[in-house]
Parts: C-alpha cells; structure tokens; sequence
C-alpha cells in the first residue's frame, strides 16, 4: 500500500481538483484506492457526493483504523472508497497536541488500511501544523501544486525549509505547475526559471481550465465528465507521471 | 463488507411494478440497458462447467465470466479460442488454470438483455446497484449494497422482499442452461470406474479397460482436427493405462489375452510417439529460453522453428495414419476382443476385485520398498528408473481400484505418492529430453548457433537433473515411513471386514 498526499501550504492552488481526479484515475487503473478527505471544509467530499456522519467522530480519528473503517463510503466508481471530512477534523491540532509521538500517529492508523487498499491519497488542509507533521511523516509522496507565481513559489520554498529544518527527506516533495495561464508573462517566466532549479518537478502542467471549475457543477471528476478536455488529459499525463515514481 | 443478493422473478410486469416502486424512494438512474446475443464456451473436458463458472462472449467485444454466481465483463476482448488469446491479464491466468489451456468451444447461446440502475439518494449519490437481467427464462434481479449505505440497502431490499421473489442460488445463466437442455458430456481423463468390491477381478479389468477405450477412441477426432496437443496427451495415456492395466491384472484375465493386448496396445501408441515428443519440446520454448543465457537464444529459436515445421509434418502423418484403413482395422479387431474379455479369466479372476486389488497394491508398495534399500547419492541413474517405474505401476493400481477403499485409506498413500513421483518424473523428464537433444544434433545437420544452443541447454538440463537426484531420498524416506505403510496394510483388512459381515449376513438369513 503506498500513500500519496495532495499537499500545499497556500491554499486555491488546486489541490481538491487534483486528488479527486487523481483517485478516479488511480481507481480507473485498477487500484483499491482510498480518498481521505482531511480537509474540513469537506470538497472532496463534496465533489464525490458523499456526506459525513452525524456522529462527531473526528475525536476518534487517530485512534484505531477500525474507527476509520467505520466511516468509508463507497464512491459511485468502482474501487474508489472516501472517507469524507467532517467539521470536527478543525479540532485535529488540538487533539494531536496532547499526544505522545503525533508525529507518526497518522502514518500507524494508516498502516492498518493496507489490506484494503492499494493506494491511499489524502486531501490535506493548507495549514503547517500537528497534522501536516503527521502527513509528512505517513506519506510515500506528496505532491505540491504549484502556481506560477512567486507567493505560490515562495510558499514551496516555505515547505522545503520546513522539511530541511525538521529533517524531513525532501525526495519525497514532487511539485508541479497547477493553474497555469501561459499567456501571462509571470507565469511563463516563473515556469522557465523554476522548471531548471526545481528538483522532482513533473513535467505534467495543469492549465487553468474552465472544465475543471465546473466540476462542482456536476460533482464528479473532471476526467469522468469530459475526459477529452485538456485539463482532464492533463490530469491523466500527471497520474501517469506519479504512479510510474510511486509504483515502480 | 458490502451487501449482495439476487432473485428469480418469472413474470415481467412484475419486474416494471419492481421499478415503479423504487422510483418513489428513489432517484433510479439507467446506466446501460444492452441487448446481446452471448456465446457460451467451455473445454473438452468441460472444465468450467464443472467448477461452477461460465464464460461467454457477446461475438463482438466483450467477454463474460461467471464466477461462483459473480458476473464479470471483461472489454475489448473478441471470442475466446485459447486462454492464451486473451488479454486481460488476470482473467487469462484464471482461464489458464482452470481449463488448463485446452481450447475452448461454443457451447450454447442465450439471448439476454442486461439492464444496470443506479439507486440515488437526494443527493443524487449512488447508494446501491440493480442489475436485471432478463434471459427468456426468467428474470434476475441483483442488488448490490456499496459500502457506507446500508440503511439504503436495507429499504431497497424491502422493495424488493414485498414482491416475493424466489432466492436463486445459482446465476440465471446457469438456470437458463439447464433449462435449455445443456449438459457436459460424460467424458473425463481420470474416468470413474464405479466398480462393486464383490465383482469378479477378471470381470472388473474388462470394464476398467472398457471406460479407458472410450477415452482413447474420443479423443481422435481432436488429435486429426489438431484442436489442441491434450487430445493426443489423453489419447496416449489412455493407452499407456490400459497396457499397465492388462499387465498388473494379467493373473485374472490370463498371460495369453495380456499379452495379447499389450502387443496391440504398443502398436496402436507407436505413430504417435514423435509427435507427442515435439508437443512437450515446443511447450519448453518459454522454459528453455529462460534457462540459457541471451547469446544462445537466436540458436534456440532456429531449434524452435525447425522442430514446429517437423510437428506440422508429423502431424499430417499421423492424422493420415489415423483416417487410414489399416487403422480401422486394427480398432475393430481391439474392440471384438475387448468385447469378450475376459475370454478364459483364470481361478483368480474369479475371486472378488477388492480382495485382489489390495494384495496387488500391498505387493507394489513392499517391492517399491525392496527396491529402494540402499539408494543414495551415488546409487546409479537405473536403479532410480526402476523405482520410478515400481511407483507408476502403483499409481495405476490406485486409479483403477482406489474407490474399492476407504479415502482415509488410500489418501495419504497416494499424496506421498504424488510428491515422490513429481521428484522422480522431473528426475526422469531431464534425463529424456537431454537424450532427446543429443539424439537431434547426432541425426540432423544443424547450424553451428543452434549446435551451440543445445550444447548449453544440456549443460543446465544436466544440473538440473542433479538437484532433482538431491531430493530422492528424502522423498522415498516420507513415501516408505510407518504411516504409509500401515495405509497400504490396512487395505487388506478392509476387505476381511467386509467378506466376514457378508458372511454373517448369508449365515443369518
């Protein structure tokens, strides 16, 4: 089982976009694959059509993984489950604030999923917190939207700080162009310049598309919707990019 | 675990009445609604139907499998010949396992309609899935509950209960089959003898010998057809059972009509010994490859070529050889004689099979053990085809008269059996085909790449042989321990027991 987090500290850069299309198109390849919605404003969760439980359960999050199990929702795709967010995942920083090793507390509840799944994405908030140390810690990859701007490229700076100073392995960061308008200059020089200082940058650019906008119009994958169009092919050459690093 | 059922509804406006009612709970979305007329397909040996699948092609694009009543399409797949053909992986690697490659024939066809709903809640997420599928001969309704919505499940499940479908046990294409008179053949490679202990022994080898020529004459069609290379596997081990039938129960039926059928059962298998050798080098290409190293491979596919081009031309001989007037000839005069055997059966072939069965199996197994005092490392390679040889004949005995006894007692005797002889068969099949390789090379003229190509294929042939010569007595040590031994023992008083009790039986009444 590998676990791929979708992660930025900025947030609007694409993130929710991305791990929802990313785990259709995991599914669609025939991985058992497992969306965490672990942002509590619950859009992936939204995009799926899937509501959380009544039950203020985020308390038990980190737990045991049978009270993860417990909230799994079957998608309307074939081997694609979420477990939504719920309003109580806000509460995480504090809940993990008074627990011993936090760090790795999200990567061992995880462990317990790997009969299940093949694949885990987590959908995570643009905070630099408790849980995003936990995050760090559980994730095989974490791939970082970037727009080419320079606040979008200050905060990947940010993170890559935030992992030298922590001693985090920075090979596991993998950042790529999200929101790309080519025809603004700052965009264009910002790609050309990152492009030949960035390491692990996929080559894979997401345009800003106004089919992946409208996918909370339909409430379903872009790529499952009108998968011709160029933000859903993108999407399908990034996917292609990941997984040849994540499962080769 | 998610939730799953399915029904036998047999009137249609059931089934409307059925979504009309969902509808008022439900948003109920149709995801597809395909018309198709679907090919059924299985193997000589009717390997699918007799493990509870079947698989079936719409003549177009797709690909079905019913596995244990779970239906799957498998897309962009055209009519199946050969699991091999496939390419879905997991579906070939299925099919290879269960049909054990045989090719694979229509069977029967169905015209079916298949319509799949998607139950929605209000918010318009999917909650559960209705599959129907309507065959002619009823209609199936499945509901598959996804994983997080059981409350759904549970109504949709009600709408469903208030019609009062009957429960299907089976998928309705296998109903629908059944109902269409389709039934496998009788054939199978390992026949069931169903012989009764008290049975003459002479009587018994006659109906053994009989059930095994059905299976040699069943099979020509296929080997001249060249349907598959199993046809002319089966067809020859047939053979080969009958001669070590006639051989081990020749103090029943009398040495003269034994030797009689041996001479003509050898004569029978003789043409179609080359091409039966080609069927098992051409099967080893992938094998072979792996063994040697790259720079021999261009030799090996030259070697390849040749002895595919050699198997075509045996192939016409032997199928000529099979249409042929000499043939015929030689069947019928088996058939008259089979048909009066046995012709003189001897004082022992009078009395019951069981209690002649078990001391033939006992006095296999005790020269077996005879046989193998004293083999070790350095014993030479013909003492270990002798023993080979002793456990074949064995592994006969019990195919042909193991359902006289009790399984707890032949069971463990034959699973040592197996694993002793699958170490003496790989021993010996190395042993062969290096012979094979050297007897190619001394009777054509070969490129020197393919000279070269032999040459090293022998070399890993003979280590691999060693190790195989490694493991035999470990093995013969597990075949020849007590418990076997008291197995094979305890056949004989198995029929003790049961000659006293119909004793009693006759004495009281």
């Amino acid at each position: 089982m590998k676990t791929l987090a979708c992660y930025s500290i900025k947030g609007g850069v694409g993130k929710t976009a991305t791990s929802v299309n990313l785990a259709y198109l995991a599914a669609e390849s025939g991985l058992r694959t497992l969306l965490i919605d672990l942002d509590s404003q619950g859009a992936s969760s939204f995009y799926f059509r899937v509501r959380p439980s009544k039950k203020n359960w985020g308390k038990r999050f980190f737990k045991t993984y049978e009270q993860l199990l417990k909230q799994i929702k079957a998608s309307d795709f074939d081997r694609l489950d979420i477990i939504p967010a719920h309003e109580s995942f806000r509460h995480f920083d504090a809940l993990l604030s008074d627990k011993d090793k936090r760090q790795l507390r999200l990567k061992r509840v995880l462990k317990g999923l790997k009969k299940e799944y093949d694949l885990i994405i987590l959908d995570c908030p643009p905070t630099l917190s408790y849980l995003s140390e936990g995050i760090f810690h559980a994730a095989n990859m974490i791939v970082v939207p970037v727009i080419p701007t320079t606040l979008s490229e200050r905060t990947y700076e940010q993170l890559q700080d935030f992992f030298q100073g922590n001693k985090l392995p920075t090979k596991v960061l993998y950042p790529f162009f999200s929101m790309v308008q080519r025809q603004k200059q700052l965009h264009k020089t910002t790609i050309e310049r990152m492009s030949q200082e960035t390491p692990r940058l996929f080559k894979t650019q997401i345009p800003f598309s106004s089919d992946i906008e409208r996918m909370g119009e339909h409430r379903a994958p872009v790529n499952c919707v009108s998968p011709k169009t160029p933000g859903a092919q993108a999407y399908a050459a990034l996917w292609g990019e990941i997984s040849k690093k994540l499962l080769h | 675990m998610t939730a799953h059922s399915r029904w036998l509804i047999q009137d249609s406006s059931s089934t409307d009445q059925l979504l009309d009612q969902f509808k008022q709970k439900f948003t109920l979305e149709p995801m597809f609604i395909r018309h198709e007329t679907l090919t059924f397909f299985d193997d000589f040996e009717w390997h699918l139907w007799r493990k509870n699948q079947l698989l079936a092609s719409n003549n177009r694009d797709s690909i079905l499998l019913v596995n244990t009543s779970e239906l799957t399409f498998f897309e962009n797949e055209p009519s199946p010949v050969f699991a091999t053909n496939i390419d879905h992986p997991t579906l070939q690697e299925h099919l290879l396992t269960v049909t054990k490659g045989r090719r694979l024939f229509p069977m029967a066809e169905l015209e079916v309609e298949f319509c799949n709903y998607a139950v929605r809640n209000k918010d318009l997420k999917k909650v559960c899935d209705l599959n129907i599928i309507l065959t002619g001969f009823g209609t199936m309704i499945e509901l598959k509950g996804l994983r997080g919505y059981d409350k759904e499940y549970r109504r949709s499940l009600k709408i469903i209960q208030r019609k009062k479908p009957d429960q299907l046990d089976h998928h309705i294409f296998h109903n629908s089959l059944n109902l269409l008179g389709i039934r496998p053949s009788d054939y199978r490679a390992r026949p069931q003898y169903h012989l009764k202990p008290e049975l003459d022994s002479g009587d018994a080898t006659a109906l053994v010998a009989q059930k095994l020529w059905h299976n040699v004459r069943i099979n020509e069609e296929g080997i001249i057809r060249d349907w598959d290379a199993q046809f002319l596997q089966q067809y020859r081990v047939a053979i080969r059972r009958m001669r070590a039938l006639f051989s081990q129960m020749k103090q029943s039926i009398g040495h003269e009509e034994s030797n009689w059928f041996k001479t003509r059962l050898v004569q029978l298998a003789e043409p179609t010994s080359r091409m039966r050798d080609l069927d098992v080098y051409l099967k080893s290409e992938a094998e072979y490859t792996r063994l040697i190293p790259e720079s021999f491979h261009e030799g090996l596919h030259q070697l390849f070529k040749d002895l595919s081009r050699e198997r075509q031309q045996a192939h016409r001989v032997l199928a000529q050889h099979l249409k042929s007037p000499s043939y015929k000839s030689q069947i019928s005069l088996l058939e008259s004689r089979l048909a009066l055997c046995p012709q003189a059966a001897t004082k022992k072939g009078h009395k019951a099979i069981q209690q002649v069965a078990a001391q033939r199996i006992i006095k296999r197994y005790n020269s077996i053990c005879l046989d193998a005092i004293g083999i070790n490392n350095q014993t030479p390679d013909e003492q270990i085809h002798e023993i080979r040889l002793g456990c074949k004949k064995l592994r006969y005995l019990l195919e042909f008269f193991g359902e006289l006894f009790p399984k707890k007692q032949t069971k463990p005797m034959l699973k040592a059996l197996k694993r002793l002889q699958d170490n003496l068969g790989q021993f010996n099949d190395y042993s062969v085909q290096r012979e094979s390789l050297d007897h190619y090379l001394s009777s054509h003229s070969v490129t020197p790449e393919i000279e070269a190509a032999v040459s090293a294929l022998n070399g890993v042939l003979f280590n691999k042989q060693k190790e195989e010569r490694a493991k035999v007595r470990d093995q013969l040590d597990d075949f020849l321990n007590q418990t076997i031994r008291s197995c094979a023992e305890s056949l004989l008083t198995s029929h003790t027991a049961r000659s006293n009790k119909a004793k009693k039986g006759s004495l009281t009444s």
